[in-house]
């Protein structure tokens, strides 16, 4: 890693490089899973979304202060069509 | 971004004659379904139709998938905004898992979105634990371990199954709230390929204990599939091709709808003894021909 501002995770299965620091709210809005018209909400809202940080679901509540470290595995799922 | 009324005020008021017998509620677990038919939500060509579908089942539960979000898709539409989750109770599956490890983190995943949704639907799950590939029946020793596992965890399950009695027992001594006998693979329109099987499941199931749920799942092609599920005795039918793939899915789920009534009031109401020979519904007496000369 060249840039040490920068951390690499595994997301959905992918490499995905995040600033340093980052917790998973701020991940969710890099992935652009922020509610619209929610940014001055308290706290933010991600609506059909489940985090899973090392096989552990992290809640909603948690979302802000849990931080990403480097070689985390993330999961982020949601709901699709099913039967 | 307004998507164009995705959910509009569905009249869930039966339409129907008012001289057909009401349908007594169906407990699962801490859950009251009024309808006895759970819709799946994959396969529609749209989300409108889907929609559509639902509204035209009359249902009450609908299941879904969970799957990872798309890394660089916020412009997607979310089924989410198709389907009324204030109304409908959601049922998230396990679907694609192959393992009791795997199915139950996923479990949790559905859980904590149903959380964030604050749908009732949070508590229980789907649970679909798959042994082939091919023909996507379960494997039942994976499944039992994770029936275990998500009991333990606090979950009110509903097993897929295959149509194995012994199978069944075991899920239901294991916690299963519900189990749910494959008809027969799932997506392949075969109807109930073992139908004395599916007897003797809901007998054992139901032996002592009559409320106790047992739900068809998979394998319905065609209404006559779903009516002759409830004829059996089952307690609901989940489906979702034989809605999704039929040539106009909004029709069929009117169907789905009617016969899983109509099949209820059948079994309900009992039916006649079988019999090899003909047995005349015309009096015999005072009939002006003379009797056939072949009966001998």
């Amino acid at each position: 890693m060249d840039n040490d501002q920068q951390i690499e995770i595994e997301l959905n299965g992918e490499h995905y490089a995040i600033e340093a620091n980052s917790s998973i709210e701020q991940l969710l809005i890099a992935m652009g899973k922020g509610i619209e018209n929610a940014e001055n909400s308290s706290p933010r809202r991600f609506g059909a979304v489940a985090v899973e940080l090392n096989a552990e679901i992290v809640s909603h509540d948690q979302f802000s202060q849990t931080q990403l470290n480097g070689g985390d595995k993330v999961e982020v799922v949601t709901l699709v069509g099913g039967g | 971004m307004s998507i164009d009324t995705p959910i509009e005020s569905n009249s869930n008021s039966e339409s129907a004659d008012a001289t057909i017998p009401k349908v007594a509620p169906l407990q699962i677990g801490t859950h009251t379904l009024n309808s006895r038919l759970i819709l799946g939500s994959g396969k529609y060509d749209s989300f409108e139709t889907m929609r559509d579908s639902i509204d035209a089942s009359g249902c009450d539960c609908v299941t879904l998938a969970v799957r990872r979000e798309k890394l660089n898709d916020s412009s997607a539409r979310n089924i989410l905004d198709f389907l009324d989750h204030d109304r409908l109770t959601l049922l998230p599956n396990t679907a694609g898992c192959y393992d009791a490890v795997t199915a139950v983190r996923c479990a949790r995943m559905g859980r904590a979105i149903l959380e964030g949704l604050d749908n009732p639907g949070q508590n229980w799950v789907k649970l679909e634990v798959l042994g082939n590939s091919r023909t996507l029946l379960p494997d039942p020793f994976e499944l039992l371990k994770a029936t275990e596992m998500l009991v333990k965890d606090g979950f009110e399950v509903l097993c897929y199954s295959n149509d194995d009695p012994v199978v069944a027992r075991r899920l239901k001594d294991a916690g299963a709230a519900s189990v749910m006998p494959a008809g027969s693979p799932i997506g392949s329109g075969l109807g109930i390929s073992n139908m004395n099987n599916q007897s003797i499941i809901i007998g054992e199931l139901k032996r002592g204990d009559p409320d106790y749920p047992v739900i068809l799942d998979a394998g319905v092609g065609t209404a006559s599939d779903a009516a002759i599920a409830m004829q059996l005795g089952f307690d609901a039918v989940l489906l979702n091709s034989a809605v999704a793939h039929a040539e106009n899915p909004i029709k069929m789920s009117s169907a789905m709808r009617l016969a899983v009534t109509a099949g209820l009031l059948a079994f309900e109401a009992g039916r006649m003894v079988k019999s090899t020979y003909g047995s005349a519904s015309s009096p015999e007496l005072g009939v002006i021909s003379t009797r056939n000369s072949l009966d001998s």
